[in-house]
């Protein structure tokens, strides 16, 4: 392992919902229709008596300790060295496994057979260039970089946030590396319409917005 | 933030300090008549500032701009210049002696002068009174301001709030909260909220409030944006607004033929029926005294075949009939296809639209990487301007000279084959009045970024190396011909940073205030519209800011047309973020992240209702257009109006089969998906022969939201 632990920081109390992230992710990584390496899931949130509107980008966590990892029979899915969780996709056998373990619903399979997910846009970063979807990012909400250096900018606004700084479903233990700043507020407000993705139903109203 | 529809934005559960605040569409007037009512009330406005009556006695007091609210107002019915406002020669003023080398002469108002209690010429005078109402030179008069306090005390601000659908006491907060922060406040409000019969009375109101805190052209106040230095007008380097022989053609000797600008009893029309003896004609379709150009109603003047034929039209990148709430219907459309009424009809576009579709030629445009533009942003607060220019080769077909076919290629061949003036050789003069052609884009847009270039300090060159970073030395003689050796290597300068802005500080002067200011006077009485009489009725609408319910083109109220009992609905359309107001429906993965819009309601009306998130729903308008879709059932939907985002239920656009040299083509009813406002066309017009939109009476804009609807399930 390298000294270098790629993460990701997305501010929801400036992600304005967008999904220019979306677009630019399908355009940059050529993800087939109807499969998403990132999207946002949009709802109507009431919050103190306000009626909001709640955007929750999502993507793979890119998980410390990945359950799909764990799982993979032939080690197709593996960690790289700067902490990202990649697919091999020669050594996929398309067992699903993966897919069923992953708590955040970020793995698909392609028709080919191979499971793909969000690579962090790997083939950018060891280029020096972001994540498609953080450099289109309009408000800046997305922020990417070394978690493990304390003078970049992710981590300096990480260590600002405190613990206002979350991942999704810390509890199950695989110490997911995209955090989310307003994450309580967002998840703990109520529902107040149906969950959408991108522009789709995602969950009708009475099915909650977890 | 007021609005309909909790849309796009940053109004979230972690955002602090921004709240949405739900207001019914079409009832702008209302909300701002109440706020001027409690800052008037409180007095918290800044009777300073709206005192001032000149711009030269603003900037005195350390404001940015001028009211003319002290202005006396002729308010006897019998005086000639009834509605008026005061002029000197009315008041027994002199006016001061005219200036021989001026070509326009100033207007002399009247105010009373706040510090002698006189009548006074307003360029004379510091400060006027507010609020006097009485006699001056024996006629009599009172001030916009006293109308203004009238008209928006007409209603209580529990009415108010009944009509806004904001709580009496939200509309406190927002009136005590905007009157706190002295001049340091401002209010947004443009596009959709604006689009309804009654859309005036939003800019009036937007623009009184802030008048009233003094506001305008302050820092931290209403501080100007979106300026730039000249590019396409006489710049530094070039001048591409001044064409020798340009035809003389306005509205003083011509009619739009979207009917503004022109009074209907100053019309030809008007004339010839009077001569021909007939008595108080009314026109077939409304004309609009006040009102700009607009593409809406030229589209139904040229289905309407009035108030002339259009023989030719020619639309560049739009889809009039489309974004024009209730004109894409089947006889709007019959008329456009039918030759007789509509000769010749060409579109340019990158793509067949529901406009082209109808078109009798299609001349292919190129896309905004294969061409050229200077857009200045309003939005984008800094000094400067964008310059989009071809980044790649366009791909559409090209002419035997090896122009690529585009809107500027057709305008430029077509002008130049009808010998117009300004195109060809010798069509643009450079500053030191020497002439040069404009035979391609290149001429055209290259000049105005060394108009860029050269503003206030020219731009460094760029230097060889940067040049070659980025391809720019690779540019053609085609390019470089459009501009002058020594401004090349700036102009590429400026292309390779993709324009020139000036840091915001270059905007604000050392006095706390927009360093370029001009005179900036807001109406608080508007003379132009107490003159205005509808072409049907007669009816003149309020000079002052007040609240006017939904009407027709007649000025009467649609509640007294149709119940508002059986149509208790309202609509508003709002920006969607999957498609734009006509294009976009044809990619796949737009049509991917997002395949429909939805009928978005709020959620207690459904519950009354007995709608549920999905269902099918129709609205219905009492003349029995229909508008159908998917339910969604929000809280983010203000109560009382159902609210779509634009750009989706295409008829064309490829969601259609078609027939080519006898093949058929099968459509894609994807990019149909969705819908969108069925709007219920104008009853008054229809009465005098015409097939009319509901519009804005001042602005003659599309009655977009608003409107009278009935919710039921499909």
């Amino acid at each position: 392992m390298s000294d270098k632990r790629l993460g990701m920081l997305i501010d929801l109390s400036v992600c304005i919902g967008c999904n220019a992230c979306t677009v630019a992710c399908r355009q940059e990584n050529e993800t087939p229709l109807t499969k998403f390496n990132t999207w946002v899931e949009s709802w109507d949130a009431g919050i103190d008596g306000r009626v909001t509107r709640a955007n929750l980008p999502k993507l793979c966590n890119h998980c410390a300790n990945p359950a799909c990892v764990k799982v993979c029979p032939t080690g197709a899915s593996y960690q790289a060295e700067d902490g990202t969780v990649q697919v091999d996709p020669e050594r996929c056998i398309g067992c699903k496994y993966c897919m069923a373990a992953c708590p955040y619903q970020v793995r698909y399979q392609l028709e080919s057979g191979e499971v793909d997910k969000c690579t962090f846009c790997h083939h950018r970063t060891t280029e020096g260039l972001l994540p498609a979807c953080v450099s289109t990012c309009v408000t800046t909400s997305r922020m990417f970089g070394d978690l493990n250096d304390p003078d970049s900018d992710i981590s300096k606004k990480l260590a600002a946030a405190g613990d206002k700084a979350k991942g999704l479903m810390e509890d199950r233990g695989m110490e997911p590396r995209v955090y989310y700043i307003g994450l309580d507020e967002t998840l703990g407000a109520e529902q107040l319409s149906a969950v959408h993705k991108g522009g789709n139903v995602l969950r009708r109203r009475e099915e909650g917005n977890a | 933030m007021l609005d309909p529809t909790l849309a796009n934005g940053v109004i979230t559960p972690a955002s602090e300090g921004i709240n949405w605040v739900p207001i019914k569409p079409a009832t702008n007037g209302a909300f701002y008549s109440a706020i001027a009512q409690i800052l008037i009330r409180d007095n918290t406005f800044d009777a300073v500032a709206m005192a001032c009556p000149t711009q030269k006695a603003a900037e005195a007091a350390g404001y940015g701009g001028y009211t003319n609210a002290t202005y006396l107002v002729i308010t006897d019915e019998n005086h000639p210049n009834y509605r008026k406002l005061m002029r000197a020669a009315d008041a027994g003023l002199e006016e001061p002696p005219a200036d021989p080398a001026a070509t326009t002469q100033p207007t002399y108002y009247v105010v009373i002068d706040a510090a002698t209690g006189a009548p006074a010429l307003h360029t004379d005078a510091a400060k006027g009174d507010l609020f006097f109402e009485g006699e001056v030179n024996g006629v009599k008069v009172r001030t916009g301001f006293s109308m203004l306090r009238d008209s928006v005390n007409e209603r209580t601000i529990d009415e108010y709030a009944e009509i806004t659908g904001i709580p009496a006491s939200e509309i406190e907060r927002m009136g005590k909260e905007f009157g706190s922060h002295g001049y340091k406040v401002s209010v947004q409000a443009a596009a959709a909220s604006t689009a309804s019969v009654v859309g005036f009375d939003t800019p009036a109101g937007r623009e009184l409030l802030k008048a009233m805190m003094g506001s305008n052209q302050m820092t931290g106040g209403s501080f100007p944006s979106g300026q730039s230095p000249v590019t396409e007008g006489k710049g530094a380097c070039y001048d591409l607004t001044t064409i020798a022989g340009l035809p003389n053609v306005s509205a003083k000797n011509a009619a739009m033929i979207s009917r503004g600008g022109k009074a209907w009893e100053k019309t030809d029309e008007y004339k010839n029926r009077v001569a021909a003896g007939e008595k108080d004609p009314k026109p077939m379709l409304p004309w609009y005294t006040n009102a700009p150009q607009s593409d809406a109603q030229a589209i139904m003047s040229i289905v309407n075949q009035y108030p002339y034929q259009c023989k030719i039209l020619m639309t560049w990148m739009c889809n009039v009939i489309q974004a024009t709430p209730g004109a894409m219907r089947d006889e709007a459309i019959e008329k456009l296809k039918d030759t007789s009424v509509l000769p010749l009809h060409i579109v340019c576009d990158i793509v067949v639209g529901e406009m082209a579709q109808y078109a009798d030629y299609i001349v292919p445009d190129v896309t905004q990487y294969e061409s050229f533009g200077l857009p200045t942003v309003s939005m984008i607060g800094g000094f400067g301007t964008t310059i989009r220019w071809e980044a790649k080769a366009p791909e559409t077909a090209k002419t035997e000279d090896g122009r690529p076919i585009c809107w500027e290629t057709f305008l430029i061949d077509v002008a130049k084959a009808c010998e117009l003036p300004g195109w060809g050789e010798n069509a643009i003069p450079d500053v030191n009045g020497q002439m040069h052609p404009f035979n391609d884009a290149y001429d055209y847009y290259l000049k105005g970024v060394a108009n860029l270039a050269y503003a206030v300090e020219p731009v460094e060159d760029i230097t060889p190396e940067e040049a070659h970073m980025q391809g720019l030395d690779e540019l053609g003689d085609n390019w470089k011909k459009a501009v002058t050796a020594e401004e090349w290597p700036k102009v590429l300068k400026v292309l390779s940073r993709g324009g020139r802005y000036w840091p915001m500080d270059y905007k604000r002067g050392a006095d706390g205030r927009f360093k370029g200011l001009k005179a900036k006077e807001t109406y608080v009485y508007n003379e132009k519209r107490a003159l205005m009489t509808n072409p049907y009725s007669g009816k003149r609408l309020s000079p002052t800011l007040n609240y006017n319910p939904q009407m027709f083109a007649d000025l009467s109220l649609m509640t007294d047309h149709y119940s508002a009992e059986e149509y208790p609905f309202l609509c508003s359309e709002h920006k969607p973020k999957f498609r734009s107001v006509t294009m976009l429906a044809n990619s796949p993965i737009m049509r991917d992240i997002c395949a429909h819009n939805y009928m978005e309601i709020n959620t207690e009306d459904a519950a009354e209702l007995g709608i549920k998130d999905g269902d099918i729903i129709r609205a219905i308008t009492p003349r029995g257009d229909v508008t159908e879709g998917e339910a969604m059932v929000r809280d983010g939907q203000v109560k009382g109006a159902f609210s779509i985002e634009f750009g989706y239920e295409h008829l064309a656009y490829g969601a259609q089969d078609v027939e080519i040299d006898g093949k058929l083509v099968k459509g894609d009813p994807a990019i149909a998906a969705g819908t969108r406002i069925h709007m219920m066309l104008d009853p008054v017009v229809a009465e005098h022969g015409g097939m009319g939109i509901i519009a804005d009476t001042d602005a003659s804009s599309p009655g977009r939201c608003g409107g009278m609807f009935k919710i039921e399930k499909a």
